[in-house]
């Protein structure tokens, strides 16, 4: 064991928050501390953004036992800030265990973990491309990898311990690793005007009983790991939000880290828990799964379908933010608060996208009036878009003319579904309703947000079908079926207008 | 009023002569000629296009309209387009609409006999007015016309549908 304890992310900076317009680096401790002091955590990846809020929230509920209540968390929000004493003595009874660097127990680590096959740090980051992810918005090369920083490695270590998707493994006599507890849902943190305020509306009442972050529990050793033998039941708020779901040993080369001794983490067990940023809707079959992001629509258009009204279940973190922010207006004062969604699009073991969609958070979005207007709205904006979608498919006909179809996989069909897909009309449309969604939603309790949400489907779909037309060109079968999908289109906006008087 | 109104008013003045024998044969003979290359036709348009500073193809898309309004006898129908006529020919009929798709896409040197073609084949007049003014922006890199043609005849076709399913109902 060579390492000595080295870089304890309560004192050093490793969190980026936008202070004064500025982003700068603090520790655990200062971002806790001086919350209101700072605009909110500042990083250009989601993923980071939703792990290091967790790791805060995790802290501030052991700290604080708590908030047993709403009230303590209104407490807090009118006193400007969090119980000093009670997070600093907490953070210094635990002060051992946060040691990035450490010879017995490296923070979310395992500290005998082999240095033999090594992976590159950046096997941590679904962003930056190694083996055979895909190359999402990096070049790195195994070849030519940079050095991280301590900060960014513990910044990626945190993050690899939430999000890393299952798949082969095959090191220490684990075939093949579990999902980590996040790597699939998408994530609901509200976020106010600052820091503390961001970190109050996720702090969801708690009770600190049968439940233990990381670093209250014996550190694990690569023992306790090989062949699955420790497993967990994945339940316990902070335990899950630090949850070890791979072994990991960063290998400290002085100034920073190249490389990692890896290997299988504890494995999850089913349980009921369900985690405060994570939303469940109901299926077809009236089972409650959890709602994820996907990779070709918005989140937005899934956003009704967590609500009670259709079975589902609200991130409790957003039932939370609603109350507080419907508390805070009784008393007179502001609560602004924005929604943010963040998460990561994958396929199996593979990221496909990583996300963070912003909306504004209405204070009436858990009222039936409000509800019911949004799903009404999203109705309308499917029904439509299912219109246009049809309608690209008659386009698409009439310009390669009737022809036989054949059997099964033909040409035709084929050449059909290219030019179908090809037409700017879908993508466009809601790709302009992408735009006008945040409008609505933030007037979505009122009456007249279904009109503004109906003139916006209008003016989406007449976008996309004008481009639709310069799209397509002037030949005479393109003007043919042009002219007869004219008649559709109109027919597809006529229906529109009809929804409203009823 | 529109170019093609005004050429329509000289036109139906001429037909008011006794010189409209004479010229309506000229003018159907000129069919068989480029638009504008036959001689004897000229007396009859050169005089309006005078008034006006004209371009080369807006001079023969004049003496095309003049020679398919000789060939339907003066028989000008205000409100029905050509397009619409020959929608109502075609009844479904598939080389109806292949001429008429070919005629959308008529460059300079096919329009004069393609629609001398189309003009033939529908029954009853047309407003030649519009077809004149339509001509005029043929070849306007937009098409705007030609989309118009297409929402007539696509347009009239639904349109004519639906009130049938409407009265069968």
């Amino acid at each position: 064991m060579g390492s000595l304890e080295k870089f304890n992310l309560i004192d050093e900076p490793w969190i980026p928050v936008l202070k004064g317009g500025r982003v700068v680096e603090v520790g655990i401790g200062e971002a806790l501390l001086r919350a209101h002091e700072f605009a909110r955590i500042e990083t250009p990846s989601p993923l980071e953004e939703a792990v290091l809020h967790r790791l805060l929230l995790a802290v501030l509920h052991r700290a604080l036992s708590g908030p047993r209540c709403p009230e303590d968390v209104l407490d807090w929000w009118r006193k400007g800030g969090f119980p000093q004493d009670p997070i600093r003595d907490y953070l210094n009874r635990f002060r051992d265990r946060f040691f990035l660097f450490h010879p017995e127990a490296p923070f979310l680590q395992v500290a005998d973990l082999p240095e033999e096959n090594p992976l590159p740090w950046s096997k941590l980051l679904p962003e930056l491309a190694s083996g055979n992810n895909p190359t999402l918005f990096d070049h790195t090369t195994e070849e030519n990898l940079p050095k991280a920083t301590y900060a960014q490695a513990a910044r990626a270590l945190l993050v690899h311990q939430a999000f890393a998707p299952g798949g082969l493994l095959r090191r220490y006599g684990v075939g093949s690793a579990k999902d980590a507890p996040v790597a699939r849902p998408a994530l609901f943190l509200p976020t106010g005007q600052n820091l503390l305020e961001t970190l109050l509306l996720n702090l969801v009442p708690y009770t600190p009983e049968d439940d233990a972050p990381i670093w209250e529990v014996p550190p694990l050793r690569l023992g306790d790991l090989e062949g699955a033998r420790t497993k967990w039941p994945l339940t316990g708020r902070t335990r899950v939000y630090t949850w070890p779901a791979r072994g990991v040993r960063l290998l400290d080369e002085g100034d920073g880290v190249r490389f990692m001794g890896y290997g299988p983490g504890v494995e999850p067990l089913e349980a009921t828990h369900r985690d405060p940023m994570v939303a469940q809707r109901l299926d077809a079959k009236g089972n409650l799964l959890v709602l994820r992001l996907s990779e070709e629509r918005s989140f937005w258009r899934d956003f009704s379908a967590m609500l009670p009204r259709q079975g589902g279940k609200v991130a409790a973190t957003l039932e939370h933010a609603e109350n507080l922010q419907g508390e805070l207006e009784d008393e007179g004062l502001e609560g602004r608060i924005t929604l943010r969604v963040l998460g990561q699009v994958s396929d199996q073991a593979k990221v496909l996208d990583i996300r963070r969609e912003v909306y504004p958070l209405p204070s009436g979005l858990l009222t039936p009036k409000a509800e019911e207007n949004l799903e009404k709205a999203l109705k309308m904006a499917e029904e439509l878009g299912q219109g246009l979608k049809h309608l690209a498919q008659e386009v698409a006909k009439a310009v390669v003319g009737e022809r036989d179809r054949g059997h099964g996989r033909s040409p035709y069909l084929e050449e059909l579904t290219k030019l179908a897909n090809s037409l700017p009309l879908e993508r466009l449309y809601w790709h302009a309703l992408d735009g006008a969604f945040p409008r609505f939603f933030a007037r979505v309790e009122e009456e007249a947000s279904l009109d503004l949400w109906r003139e916006a489907l209008r003016g989406a779909a007449l976008e996309a079908w004008k481009a639709t037309r310069r799209f397509l060109g002037t030949g005479a079968r393109h003007l043919k079926a042009l002219a007869q999908g004219e008649q559709e289109f109109g027919r597809l906006l006529g229906e529109l207008g009809e929804e409203v008087r009823t | 009023m529109s170019p093609g109104e005004r050429f329509l008013d000289w036109l139906k003045r001429l037909q008011g002569q006794k010189a409209w024998t004479a010229a309506r044969a000229a003018f159907r003979r000129s069919l068989a000629f480029p638009p504008g290359a036959y001689p004897r036709a000229m007396p009859y348009v050169e005089p309006f296009l005078a008034k006006g500073d004209w371009r080369q193809e807006e001079r023969e898309a004049h003496y095309l309209v003049a020679a398919l309004y000789a060939l339907k006898d003066g028989d000008h129908q205000v409100g029905r387009t050509l397009a619409r006529a020959l929608w109502e020919k075609a009844q479904g009929s598939a080389s109806v609409e292949k001429r008429f798709l070919a005629l959308l896409e008529a460059d300079r040197d096919q329009i004069a006999f393609r629609l001398r073609q189309a003009v033939a084949l529908v029954e009853g007049g047309i407003d030649f007015a519009r077809l004149l003014d339509d001509l005029l922006r043929w070849f306007s890199p937009e098409r705007h016309v030609q989309a118009r043609w297409a929402r007539e005849y696509y347009g009239a076709g639904a349109s004519e549908e639906e009130k049938k399913k409407e009265v069968e109902a």
